[in-house]
């Protein structure tokens, strides 16, 4: 058959291909609602898709071909590119799958826990037997910044603030504590070393300047302002920095897998872990500018909080999700 | 080889073709999305000033949150695989089975955005990019998404000069025939000095001197494709 004749005889399912491709829609959302309304789509789309094969046979002209090409990658990406139900996934996820998931990858989140709680409180310990070293690594200035926060007469407690800012720390935690969560994650590409800098530097910062504002005196405003939303914040760190590990390792140990499948297959999962753990984040976020601030409140509630919250993030990753109650 | 043309194969069995993009175009096409977000940055400092520190800082940080790590994760996915930079440049994000970007895949890659920036001036990525034959950054590589132009070349119609078409003179094998249509579908964007230079080529087969050869090549185009 002449190239003509094939265009001739062909032109008018092109022509209804592209005005269906015209009227579709732009990007994966749209494409959910589109796609349930054109039943007729994926039949002729595999008509295009059996005449580009014969153009190309019969040695039909370039611009030709590259026309059917095109129709065809449009009608590929509309008909495969949209998937549902995100909804559902979400519920499932964090009755389910995520708690589910931390346990299966007990192996980079214990790694990832001992680095950072470890350091923590190894920094803890040394700084309060020797008080001198807060003071080597720090300096005075910002010893005395921290002090100042934590100062049992001051009428807020934490970062410097007036009374009407409590929703300002709230939008900076979130903005610097759910961004560095991201930042753990992003630097495992340097074969997880990114991710296990960030777990011992924060391990060790942290325990630096807990352990001398205990020595400092300030262990009766400290201990209860971070006891509130340590739980789900450093519990997410961890988690990030897990996340991270795992998206590095596979570099280094890909398995039976090539590595660039490896590392994609694995960033996969630490994504998965990385929604929960930013989730966590957020949460204590609210926790650290509405709650953990209060002066009114005293030690004894905010630590019988504290502890509540630790008893339910080990209850939510031990028990939840053993059973898939979503099926 | 260095080829940037990547072939994808469907379900269906026929491959597909993608324009991959380089370096220069995503470079200018993040400086555009950088430029865009300077300026979405100052109009919104001046239009918070008036909403005092207290609520317009808190308003701008979380501006700032969202415009850091989602602006790209939200073009992509709602926007067509395209960042209004990408657009400008004509380049689009897409899984590398040629399907639109999903959700995941367009966090992954933007949030190793960071990483891929890391030790500064994206000397990771850009790294990566250079070393890679796909030419994908780090994030790329861990979402399995690569970047291609917007094949726009569907939307010109290829017009044959306006000859009689006529039967070819000697036997041609399969390619020398596409070989002629090809020359004939670009005869608008070759100079005539050069249509006449290629069409000495076959002169054997017409033996007809000067700009009549083109033509007669053209009229065997036409032949071919049976009009």
């Amino acid at each position: 058959m002449k190239q003509s004749q094939f265009e001739k005889r062909h032109k008018k399912l092109w022509l209804e291909m592209e005005s269906l491709l015209g009227s579709g829609p732009k990007g994966v959302i749209e494409a959910k609602k589109w796609k349930a309304k054109r039943r007729e789509f994926p039949q002729k789309y595999r008509q295009i898709c059996a005449q580009l094969a014969v153009a190309r046979d019969r040695n039909y002209s370039v611009t030709l071909i590259q026309k059917l090409e095109n129709l065809t990658l449009r009608s590929h990406q509309l008909l495969y590119g949209a998937r549902g139900g995100t909804k559902v996934r979400v519920i499932k996820y964090f009755l389910n799958d995520f708690p589910a998931l931390i346990r299966k990858e007990w192996k980079v989140v214990s790694l990832s826990c001992v680095l950072l709680f470890g350091f923590m409180g190894l920094m803890i310990y040394i700084s309060m037997q020797n008080p001198h070293i807060p003071y080597m690594i720090l300096g005075e200035d910002s010893l005395s910044r921290m002090e100042s926060m934590y100062d049992p007469g001051a009428s807020h407690f934490g970062e410097a603030r007036e009374a009407e800012s409590d929703i300002m720390m709230w939008a900076h935690y979130i903005n610097n504590n759910v961004g560095i969560d991201f930042a753990c994650f992003a630097s495992g590409i340097f074969v997880g070393i990114g991710s296990i800098f960030f777990m011992v530097f924060n391990g060790l910062y942290i325990g630096l300047i807990a352990g001398h504002l205990t020595n400092a005196g300030c262990s009766s405003t400290f201990w209860p302002f971070v006891s509130g939303h340590s739980a789900l914040e450093l519990f997410a760190a961890a988690l990030a920095g897990a996340a991270g590990m795992k998206m590095g390792f596979s570099l280094l140990m890909p398995g039976r897998r090539t590595r660039s499948h490896a590392f994609k297959e694995d960033s996969i999962v630490a994504a998965k872990i990385l929604y929960g753990a930013a989730t966590m984040t957020f949460l204590a976020a609210f926790i650290e500018a509405f709650w953990s601030s209060r002066v009114d409140l005293t030690a004894g509630i905010k630590y019988g909080f504290g502890g509540f919250m630790w008893l339910i993030v080990f209850w939510y990753f031990c028990f939840c999700g053993r059973n898939d109650v979503t099926e | 080889m260095i080829d940037t043309i990547e072939q994808i194969e469907t379900p269906e069995g026929v491959s597909l073709s993608l324009n991959l993009a380089g370096l220069p175009a995503r470079s200018i096409a993040y400086m555009i999305d950088w430029a865009i977000k300077i300026a979405f940055y100052i109009i919104l400092g001046i239009a918070l000033g008036f909403l005092g520190d207290g609520l317009g800082w808190t308003i701008f940080t979380l501006c700032a949150f969202f415009m850091e790590w989602f602006y790209p994760v939200f073009f992509e996915v709602y926007k067509n695989g395209q960042t209004p930079g990408k657009k400008k440049m004509g380049l689009m994000v897409l899984n590398d089975n040629g399907t639109p970007v999903s959700t995941q895949a367009s966090i992954i890659r933007n949030f190793i955005r960071f990483g891929d920036f890391l030790p500064g001036a994206y000397l990771t990525g850009i790294v990566a990019m250079l070393c890679d034959k796909k030419m994908r950054r780090v994030g790329d590589l861990a979402a399995g998404t690569v970047v291609v132009y917007v094949d726009k070349s569907w939307k010109k119609k290829a017009k044959l000069p306006d000859v009689e078409p006529k039967m070819l003179p000697v036997d041609m094998s399969a390619e020398e025939k596409l070989a002629i249509v090809s020359f004939a579908e670009r005869s608008e964007l070759i100079s005539e000095l050069r249509q006449l230079e290629l069409s000495k080529i076959i002169g054997d087969v017409h033996g007809i001197k000067g700009y009549d050869g083109v033509d007669e090549i053209y009229r065997y185009a036409k032949g071919i494709l049976g009009e």
